[in-house]
């Protein structure tokens, strides 16, 4: 498979994805503004009623890493269940291309569109609401291995899709887990010891940990590297990454055993 | 002329609960020849689609190989994916919620060919099928042949010179269905490609197909040109009409006729394997004085072969 191949399958999932997402823009936008409506309960919960204290901004931070979880997973039961349900996902098997490229593409197109949807809801918060914004660009190394951790989830739940066909309950209780326990809301140090030993090894909190000290506490990001911590950022992130592409390969190897690709 | 399709000593069984097993498809050997028009015919569960889905590489062969004009599909799956377009059965196969135009553009890329070669590929499919008036449209707002045009039209966008199409006039009405048999014929003999077609409509097999197989339980029952095997059985087959019903005794004497009455007319099917059955068959009306209303000659029907065929392993197996 050359690079112009796999730019190819990017380019494609791309447009893809956007025009299925502007022909359900009704549903996209309505699920946008729950989920800013989502964080402002959670905002008023946390901060007894003042969603304009500055730090605010660290939970939204969280939140942030969190709404692209959330959106992968999403993403990944219920278009791959619709896909399967149509007969798209045999025609995407009958690619030259390898099936798992074909998929982390889609997941990279859909992080592409996330960002979009990500740009309006922090337009709604921050201009809306008054929400404290506080993003920098020394955050975006952090942000895109993070992504990558989250890829992993996200071809661990395609492959449960294809072979139970509906994960919708798998994807909103791990989005679920990563909200509460993977220091999205509350900093891991308020959770009791044994939940931090499990919330560290979750994809995303590594990565909202270090987010936070690098573009709210503005820690240099030289320190990070210093301190091993961008390294254990990379391993946990690469390691869900391997872990759902092996998952996916053996997943697809499964369906194609069972002949239960195209049943639903 | 170079294989297209061979399967060799292909079998699928499948898993049915903890302890039983299902075979699918009980060791087929098989050819099909480029630019062939192929029938693929049998009852339901007979083993059609998973061929089909093996061939396609959607389901993996317990043993045995395919190869697809000289790829073997396991190995070289880029390769045999390269050479087939399907349109399968019971699914869209393409996004409704796209037009015509983007459903095609999309198809071409993921089968690996650069937009700026799809363009003119996909401007042809569209004038050739009809579609351009409506290539911006949703294809979920389309009539069901148009959708299934759309579907061939995808699986045709690579210009790939293999084309499976697994129950390709289900569920049209006539005027969609001869449309649909018009460009499975146009793909065969004007461009050349060799086309797997899969139906329970015998008579769409029996007018396009230039190569028939039959399975059942997983084997391969016969493969014959279609001709051939429409003459499978020698026996001619008379339509013999009387005015009013038989008599008990009467029906007695047509033992080897099928005899079926409706309101005030008797029709009687006679198989007759040499012409003093004939004959004999007209003696016997002459004899017993039933009035003759038409006698006329059979044609051969697939319907017929296929039930009988079907019927006679059924009671072998």
């Amino acid at each position: 498979m050359t690079l112009s191949t796999l730019a190819l399958t990017f380019y494609n999932e791309v447009r893809l994805n956007l025009q299925l997402n502007l022909h359900y823009r009704f549903n996209m936008l309505m699920r946008l503004i729950a989920m800013c409506l989502k964080f402002i309960g959670y905002s008023l919960f946390l901060f007894n009623g003042d969603i304009t204290s500055p730090e605010l901004s660290s939970t939204l931070l969280g939140y942030l890493v969190w709404f692209y979880a959330f959106f992968l997973l999403l993403d990944m039961s219920y278009v791959l269940r619709d896909e399967i349900q149509e007969g798209t996902v045999e025609q995407m098997f009958m690619s030259p291309m390898p099936v798992a490229s074909i998929l982390l593409s889609r997941i990279f197109a859909t992080f592409l569109l996330i960002t979009a949807k990500a740009s309006i809801a922090l337009s709604i918060l921050a201009f809306g609401f008054n929400i404290p914004v506080k993003l920098s660009l020394a955050g975006l190394p952090i942000f895109i291995i993070s992504i990558f951790g989250i890829a992993g989830l996200g071809l661990l739940i395609g492959a449960t899709t294809l072979l139970t066909k509906r994960t919708e309950s798998l994807g909103v209780l791990i989005a679920n887990v990563i909200l509460f326990f993977g220091g999205t809301i509350l900093p891991i140090d308020k959770l009791p010891i044994w939940v931090q030993a499990i919330a560290r090894t979750l994809p995303t909190t590594k990565g909202i940990i270090m987010l936070r000290n690098v573009v709210i506490n503005n820690q240099p990001f030289a320190d990070i590297i210093r301190d091993g911590s961008l390294l254990g950022l990379i391993i946990n992130s690469f390691g869900y990454f391997a872990l759902g592409l092996l998952v996916f390969n053996w997943g697809v190897k499964r369906i194609k055993q069972s002949g239960s690709l195209g049943q639903y | 002329m170079n294989n297209a399709i061979e399967l060799c000593h292909l079998k699928k069984t499948y898993k049915k609960g903890s302890t039983e097993t299902f075979k699918a498809v009980d060791d087929i050997t098989l050819t099909i020849k480029q630019g062939q028009l192929f029938g693929f015919l049998g009852p339901n569960g007979a083993g059609k689609t998973t061929t089909i889905k093996m061939i396609c590489s959607l389901v993996s062969p317990s043993s045995g190989t395919v190869s697809i004009n000289g790829f073997d599909t396991i190995k070289q799956h880029g390769k045999c994916m390269q050479q087939i377009g399907a349109v399968l059965e019971g699914t869209r196969n393409i996004y409704w919620q796209l037009s015509p135009w983007e459903n095609l553009l999309y198809f071409g890329r993921l089968k690996g060919i650069h937009t700026k070669h799809l363009i003119k590929r996909a401007e042809y499919l569209l004038n050739e099928f009809k579609l351009w008036q409506r290539k911006d449209d949703n294809v979920g707002s389309f009539s069901r042949g148009m959708q299934q045009k759309v579907a061939i039209a995808c699986a045709l966008i690579a210009d790939p010179p293999i084309i499976l199409l697994d129950e390709p006039t289900l569920g049209l009405d006539v005027q969609a269905s001869r449309t649909v048999k018009r460009i499975i014929t146009n793909l065969v003999k004007n461009e050349g490609k060799t086309v797997v077609l899969t139906t329970h409509q015998l008579d769409v097999a029996e007018q396009l197909c230039d190569r028939i197989a039959i399975i059942r339980g997983g084997k391969i029952v016969t493969d014959k040109p279609t001709k051939e095997l429409l003459h499978l059985f020698k026996e001619e087959s008379y339509c013999v009409s009387i005015r009013g019903h038989l008599t008990q005794q009467q029906k007695k004497s047509f033992t080897a006729c099928t005899i079926k009455e409706k309101e005030e007319k008797t029709t009687l099917h006679c198989s007759v394997s040499e012409p003093q059955q004939l004959y004999n068959l007209l003696d016997t009306i002459r004899n017993l004085d039933v009035p003759l209303r038409s006698i006329t000659k059979e044609k051969h029907s697939l319907e017929k072969v296929f039930v009988r065929l079907v019927q006679h392993k059924g009671e072998q197996s």
